[in-house]
């Protein structure tokens, strides 16, 4: 008897849309110190608990995801008295329709308890993997056109983050070339959430 | 494989034979047919498979593998010198080899051809001390067999050695003590192994055998073969010391063990006359031909021919039986190590150590008989391939020490390649002794080969590691057998997948290159295996299993930095636990070790890991 395998293509995507979702809202650490002394658990908090819902509802992906959304919601509204984080109208409502669709994209895939056992024990590698790769290209780019504005205008990075990040993303961090590409997106994409801390970035040796 | 076809295709050539395509042989060894015919001329092209079963108890592995590798090179070897160019071996696998013949002769002339050629060579495969490869002949096994220090508990399988042989058996173990004493260090070394042997096979009665001062002394006394005078003053007493004392056993026992009291040129002169007066008395009139095995019938009580007929009991050619004799099992207890064949013989502790009790003892639990002639032959066998050692505990190559491998090769190169691993280990072992100096564990990773499989090799004996050639044809079919484990964390070594990829390809590297190896699993010869290894049944590309060799060294030297003790132990576990799961290992020593790596090597970490992760199935392609 053979069990089937692991989806790992749908639990690596879905791993990096939560990871994109939580940067955005700022849950995860930006500056350096705070990279340097995080603990696992601020980077699994929230993705854990879609977890646990999953497992809770039966693998089901609409009550979890729904259930997540929730949470989310409450965050980013500024109802858990403890955070205090302000978006715009526009933010909050790209956000939410963000996890909606990452919930049709699961719910297209069907996840059993064996790939959630494996997302599970998985889950903070396939983290760092996304925003280590993410914070290091973002910071390498940040530092290379720091004091520059317009080079942290949307058309710009678009243009030209791929080009100027490629050898090093390949020489320096080891990126497989089979996923060069997926990174440089989503370390594009980080930059582009966190635009405001990397504009006002200053140059390491200022520090 | 290549050179399988190319040796078809000359064959065929030479033969003049046009009409039968090379294929359809090829296509017969592939379906391991036993039989086929095509007519040519006036003549018949015979394809001949000579199949004998190898037996898989682990006892008896390698030495059944010996007789079914003499069984097929001496009828290859007889074959050939009676047909010549019109005979071509083509390829073996484990229980058969395949040959093919352009005659007009009938299938019973060729098995009678075999038959003769085998009951004329086995009393070489007995008592031959110089190896004749071309019969599959090792040779040597006298001098393996006899290297024992006691003879209290029966140390010789005397009774594998038919009745009719026992003087070609002593004439064996006479030449063999005759050369040890002309060696140098025979006296510091092998003072004790000589009285052993000389007590065993030369005593008469049963508290002899066990004590060679007692021995010594009725030689003296009752026997008269060696003069008192003479082996007083060896043995540095008195010169007329009376050796009708009663306590001139316990005398001589403490002497033999205080070695810087004995004259050793008396001694060696006294051993060599007694050997001497042994052969003239047996000229004479046969009196001292290993009488106490004679007296216990200690023998096995088979002609040369009964034995041959034992044998090859299983084997055919062509499928039809070799011997034309069956085994009739009827009522008699079964042999307690391979389960199917009559137990005849009693059983000994030199062949297969305990296992008389455990396996097979369901029929009657004290019956005398416990083992088949088969089986004590093959242990006898192995025993001499590959030594006694401590009698109690001789080590064991069993199948899961054995790596099969097909290359196209001479004996040369069989010895060239185990000359090169001897090499290598050597210098491993200096390297590890400067280690030890400098302290670092470091400066192996310098080195092209993993550490693991330095640690795995260098805490054996080099001489555990046997090369030898066990098919016939171009590409015969070679054994390699690894090192074997002393204790379970070595073991441990062995049955891990980590290591024996390495080990492999390490003697893949030595052997140029060249060769498809096959560890436990059934050695077969097909079109599409070369270049390739197969471990436990499954098919391994090289190049992707090197490439992924390669990440996960270097993840686990990443890892196993952080560890001060044990640090081989955990480089192991770690390296078998993140075959199987690289990510999910990888997040639980990051949720432990979060802090202790810098952000630049975590991304080179996850993207290593990544890369594992990826190539984790693929480097294994199929399974047989």
């Amino acid at each position: 008897m053979s069990s089937r395998k692991v989806q790992s293509e749908v639990i690596q995507y879905a791993t990096e849309r939560i990871c994109m979702i939580l940067d955005e809202i700022e849950e995860f650490p930006i500056r350096r110190e705070e990279i340097r002394n995080a603990k696992p658990n601020k980077l699994e908090k929230y993705p854990r608990e879609l977890l646990a819902y999953l497992e809770y509802f039966n693998c089901e992906i609409g009550p979890a995801m729904t259930e997540w959304k929730n949470k989310i919601a409450r965050l980013i509204k500024g109802r858990d008295p403890n955070k205090k984080i302000r978006l715009s109208i526009e933010q909050e409502n790209k956000i939410l329709n963000e996890i909606d669709k990452l919930k049709l994209f699961l719910e297209s895939k069907k996840i059993d308890k064996n790939d959630l056992r494996h997302w599970k024990a998985s889950l903070l590698g396939r983290i760092m993997n996304v925003m280590s790769n993410s914070w290091v290209l973002a910071d390498k780019y940040a530092n290379k056109h720091s004091g520059d504005i317009d080079a942290f205008e949307q058309q710009v990075i678009d243009d030209n983050f791929n080009n100027e990040m490629k050898n090093f993303a390949l020489e320096e961090l080891g990126i497989p070339e089979s996923s060069l590409e997926k990174s440089l997106e989503l370390a594009k994409e980080h930059l582009k959430n966190r635009i405001q801390y990397y504009k006002n970035f200053k140059k390491e040796s200022d520090k | 494989m290549e050179q399988v076809k190319k040796n078809i295709k000359d064959f065929l050539k030479a033969q003049e034979i046009n009409d039968i395509d090379y294929v359809e042989i090829l296509n017969a060894v592939d379906d391991k047919l036993s039989f086929k015919s095509w007519p040519v001329d006036n003549q018949k092209l015979l394809f001949l498979k000579l199949n004998q079963p190898v037996d898989m108890r682990k006892e008896i592995f390698l030495g059944s593998l010996l007789f079914n590798s003499f069984l097929g090179q001496c009828s290859a070897f007889y074959l050939k010198e009676e047909f010549r160019e019109n005979f071509c071996p083509i390829a073996s696998d484990i229980h058969s080899h395949y040959f093919l013949i352009t005659t007009e002769k009938p299938l019973r002339y060729i098995k009678e051809i075999i038959w003769n050629g085998l009951s004329e060579t086995l009393p070489e495969l007995y008592f031959n001390e110089d190896p004749n490869l071309e019969k599959g002949i090792f040779g040597g096994q006298q001098k393996r067999l006899s290297e024992y220090h006691n003879s209290n508990i029966q140390p010789f399988p005397v009774m594998v050695v038919p009745k009719e042989w026992a003087k070609n058996l002593e004439l064996s173990v006479r030449s063999y003590l005759l050369k040890i004493l002309e060696n140098e260090g025979w006296f510091e070394e092998k003072l004790q192994n000589i009285l052993a042997n000389i007590a065993f096979f030369y005593g008469t009665v049963g508290n002899e055998l066990q004590s060679p001062a007692e021995f010594l002394r009725r030689l003296v006394t009752d026997y008269e073969l060696i003069d008192s005078r003479e082996l007083a003053l060896a043995l540095n007493f008195e010169e007329n010391y009376d050796f009708n004392d009663s306590d001139a056993k316990k005398k001589i026992h403490k002497r033999l063990n205080e070695k810087e009291l004995i004259y050793k040129d008396k001694l060696q002169e006294l051993f060599i006359n007694l050997l001497q007066n042994f052969k003239k008395e047996i000229e004479e009139n046969g009196k001292w031909l290993t009488p106490y095995h004679h007296k216990k019938d200690n023998y096995l009580d088979y002609s040369a021919i009964k034995l041959l007929n034992e044998l090859t009991r299983e084997t055919t050619l062509a499928g039809e039986a070799l011997s034309g004799e069956f085994a009739l099992v009827g009522d008699r207890t079964i042999c307690r190590i391979c389960g199917t064949r009559p137990a005849i013989l009693e059983g000994a502790t030199i062949i297969a150590n305990d296992s008389f009790t455990k396996f097979h003892n369901h029929s009657i639990y004290k019956a005398k008989e416990r083992i088949c002639v088969n089986c004590a032959f093959y242990a006898y066998l192995h025993l001499g391939f590959a030594g006694t050692g401590n009698p109690v505990k001789g080590w064991i190559p069993k199948q899961e020490n054995l790596l099969f491998f097909y290359n196209s090769m001479a004996d040369e190169k069989l010895k060239e390649l185990h000359e090169n691993i001897e090499k290598e280990i050597k210098n491993w072992q200096k390297d590890q002794e400067q280690v030890q100096r400098e302290n670092s564990f470091e400066n192996f990773l310098l080195n092209e080969y993993s550490d693991e499989v330095k640690n795995f090799i260098k805490v054996r004996k080099v001489s555990d590691i046997h090369i030898f050639k066990v098919g016939i044809g171009e590409t015969p079919l070679c054994v390699v057998t690894l090192p074997n484990p002393i204790n379970i964390e070595q073991k441990r070594f062995q049955s891990h997948f980590y290591i024996l990829l390495h080990l492999i390809l390490w003697i893949r590297k030595l052997n140029n290159n060249q060769g498809t190896f096959f560890f436990n699993t059934l050695p077969e010869l097909k079109e599409d295996f070369s270049e390739k290894i197969f471990i436990d049944n499954r098919a391994i590309n090289i190049e992707k299993a090197e490439k992924q060799l390669k990440y996960l060294k270097r993840v686990v030297n990443k890892f196993s930095s952080l560890r001060k003790k044990d640090k081989l132990k955990y480089r192991l576990h770690l390296a078998e636990v993140l075959t199987e799961k690289p990510l999910e290992v990888f997040s639980h020593i990051l949720r432990e070790k979060f802090q202790s790596f810098s952000l630049k090597e975590k991304t080179e970490l996850t993207n290593l890991i990544f890369m594992l992760e990826e190539g984790k199935d693929e480097f294994q392609e199929s399974s047989i």
